[in-house]
């Protein structure tokens, strides 16, 4: 069958032409959700620097070590290798010394380093982020502490992700006239 | 089906033959608008009509829109996103191609001589500007309503939450800008605006893809962390509050958000219905607008000279400053070329805002990382390659059918148009951003010098640019030839070959840009360049105004 020029641009034609974009796009969109967890999630996480043998060994001395007594303590240019090197290491510091030493040397941009990780990282990034932020001192800090507390429960409801609910909601308790939401 | 209609439409005392006949004559004006010629780079005479592309654009805008943020934000910002574009894009739509869908004087001259009733007439308009919205509507709406379902936070419910948002927000602005233009009357004015508004997806396109990449590059991630704090600004926006709905009602409904989504329907249906009565009000009351003429004659003390004081030091000789000023008028009076002939210019603002967004541009002269002085580096020569480009499209122009005067006119040197051309482009477009250039460089650099040198050289190659594409990529007189579709890219293999030099040029200035000797001999060069670029192009014109075989 052979098609004309004038039949091409015909209003029928270009009807047509128009819904097989429209549903071209439908697919797409199909294909998009279910490819979701191959190409979109799996990079869906804070990029962090390759943590070191160095860093890791640093960051086991400083929590090793009492702060009062040592003589090699925290240091500005080290803020982004410890903070990386405590969210990816689910087993550093349980105690939380570093994130205490860390807290006391550069407190606002440790506040907006959890920010960043809540919000762009994945759940086990996020959790560890929620972990950090419960060794912040409050008195100082207590509104900023609590807006992210907040943030982090309530992304973390809306995702059905209990155990980020309950550990923003034991944080948020522990704060000085804090209200559980 | 078709049975029904007809006897549904005879019942209500339209004519059923002529609402067709209109519908689809109308259908096939708004298939070949001619606003969006220019900006989708095709005619209304092509098999691929330009609105055919314009739907393409808006499904590539929400497209692009939809996965870039999938599952990188949370959906209020996804939405808002989402929405704010639907809206923005839709009311330049039907501004831009107001006269096709709503409401054309010109139907009265044709079709007022035939026995066609108010009532059918209105009908078909009707029928037509709701096939317009409604495609436009789907091709902006359908791919965030499925993507979105895949959201984390978001329930089976996201998808009817974002439909009706995106039907109450687009519904509502299709209203205001219908009543807006129907008050408003025509305008020589709005005219200019229409021609700018056709490029309103290209540009959202360009913006979406650059900050897409800012965002992936972005190592503070800021786009996130705005669109999950936002600031308090945002709550006064309209868009903000159905993106809201939408983050409420997508995870199981409760009663009252229900309620204001019934409220919003009804909002909609409002406005639906006031603009109706007063669109139909119009269509049966139609009379011829008038477009007022303004003649704008050239004052005695300007003819044969240019309007500043610079311009004679600047272009000399009569040939040089008719093509700077007409190179200056023009640019300024036609918006479509005015747009297809900076376009290049993005490349470079974006190569600088990427740049200094991503803490990226640091000086080549003292620093050797190539993370941090790449894009500073291309930055100089993008500006430099622009300019063949730019020159290449001033030689099509709307008002391309009184370049026989200058076919006519004794040119003593006909190199002196393109000259002119290209000492207009020099001062009013690559001086200042230059200049600019300098200032950001200075800014983030704090080192005059440097600055200063960078952008003598990206002034200096820019000129060389400027001879090259005198020779090598002008296909006429400047100002000579009708646009033509797909001629905005220009010659594909000039513009390959100075980009590989400019690259070449760019891979020196990495290496040596710390030595003083790379500078003169980059300066040096580019001097030495015009002597042969200058010759080759005075050759080239003289073919070309017919004075030389």
């Amino acid at each position: 069958m052979k098609i004309s020029k004038a039949e091409l641009r015909s209003a029928k034609i270009q009807g047509l032409m128009l819904i097989g974009v429209l549903l071209g796009a439908i697919g797409l969109a199909v294909v998009s959700l279910c490819v979701r967890e191959l190409f979109f999630e799996k990079y869906v996480r804070e990029k962090f620097p390759e943590i070191t043998e160095k860093v890791t060994r640093r960051a086991q001395f400083l929590v090793e070590t009492n702060p009062a007594n040592n003589p090699n303590p925290v240091e500005s240019t080290e803020e982004e290798w410890l903070y990386a090197a405590w969210i990816q290491d689910e087993q550093l510091d349980p105690q939380g010394s570093l994130a205490q030493q860390l807290f006391e040397l550069a407190p606002e941009h440790m506040l907006d380093r959890c920010c960043r990780t809540l919000v762009v990282g994945n759940i086990e990034q996020r959790q560890r982020a929620l972990q950090l932020l419960s060794f912040a001192p409050p008195q100082d800090h207590v509104d900023e502490i609590r807006r992210l507390a907040t943030y982090a429960r309530e992304k973390s409801s809306r995702r059905e992700e209990a155990a980020l609910v309950t550990a923003a909601d034991g944080l948020l308790a522990r704060l000085p006239q804090g209200k559980n939401p | 089906m078709i049975g029904w209609l007809a006897s549904l439409l005879t019942a209500q005392g339209i004519d059923a033959r002529q609402f067709f006949a209109l519908t689809k004559a109308f259908l096939l004006s708004d298939l070949r608008g001619m606003h969006y010629t220019k900006a989708t780079g095709t005619k209304p005479s092509h098999v691929v009509s330009p609105l055919f592309w314009v739907v393409g654009q808006c499904l590539t805008l929400s497209a692009i829109a939809s996965l870039v943020l999938f599952m990188r934000v949370e959906v209020f910002f996804f939405s808002f996103v989402n929405l704010s574009l639907a809206v923005v894009v839709i009311a330049t739509t039907v501004l831009v191609e107001f006269q096709e869908v709503v409401l054309n004087p010109k139907d009265l001259m044709i079709l007022g001589p035939r026995p066609i009733s108010p009532r059918t007439y209105t009908a078909a308009r009707f029928a037509n500007l709701l096939l317009y919205v409604a495609m436009m509507f789907l091709a902006l709406t359908i791919q965030p309503a499925i993507v979105g379902i895949g959201l984390r936070d978001t329930g089976p419910w996201f998808a009817p939450a974002y439909l009706l948002a995106s039907f109450t927000g687009c519904s509502v602005m299709v209203c205001v800008v219908i009543l807006g233009l129907s008050a408003l009357g025509n305008s020589e004015t709005l005219e200019g605006w229409k021609t700018v508004l056709a490029w309103t997806q290209i540009i959202l396109i360009l913006v979406a893809g650059y900050g897409a990449q800012m965002m992936f590059r972005d190592k503070q991630s800021q786009l996130e962390v705005w669109g999950a704090f936002p600031p308090e600004w945002i709550e006064y926006l309209p868009t903000t509050w159905l993106a809201r709905f939408v983050e409420q009602a997508s995870i199981t409904p409760s009663f009252s958000t229900l309620t204001i989504g019934g409220l919003m329907l009804l909002f909609t249906a409002v406005c639906l219905a006031v603009t109706v009565r007063c669109v139909a009000f119009l269509y049966k009351s139609m009379q011829p607008l008038t477009v007022q003429i303004r003649h704008r004659p050239m004052k005695p003390g300007t003819l044969g000279g240019l309007a500043f004081g610079a311009g004679h030091p600047l272009a000399r000789g009569p040939e040089q400053r008719v093509g700077f000023w007409l190179c200056g008028k023009l640019l300024w009076r036609d918006g479509n070329l005015r747009m297809r002939s900076l376009l290049p210019f993005s490349m470079p603002l974006a190569a600088v805002g990427l740049a200094i967004a991503t803490g990226q541009f640091a000086n080549p002269m003292t620093n050797h990382d190539p993370a941090q002085v790449t894009l500073p580096i291309l930055a100089v020569y993008l500006i430099a390659l622009s300019v063949p480009h730019l020159i290449y499209n001033l030689t099509f122009n709307d008002d391309h059918d009184a370049a026989w005067l200058l076919r006519c006119a004794p040119l003593r040197q006909p190199i002196g148009l393109g000259l002119g051309v290209a000492k207009a482009v020099m001062f009013w477009i690559i001086t200042p951003t230059c200049v600019a250039f300098a200032g950001v460089a200075l800014w983030q650099w704090g080192d005059p010098a440097a600055a200063l040198l960078h952008a003598s050289l990206a002034w200096l190659l820019s000129w060389v640019m400027a001879l090259a594409a005198l020779w090598l990529a002008v296909p006429d007189l400047p100002f000579s030839r009708a646009p033509d579709r797909g001629g905005s890219t220009g010659p594909v293999l000039v513009t390959a070959a100075l980009s590989g030099l400019a690259m070449q040029w760019g891979a020196l200035h990495y290496f040596f840009a710390a030595s003083i000797f790379f500078w003169i001999v980059s300066f040096v060069v580019a001097l030495l360049l015009m002597i042969p670029l200058l010759k080759k192009a005075d050759h080239r014109f003289r073919k070309l105004a017919g004075g030389m075989a």
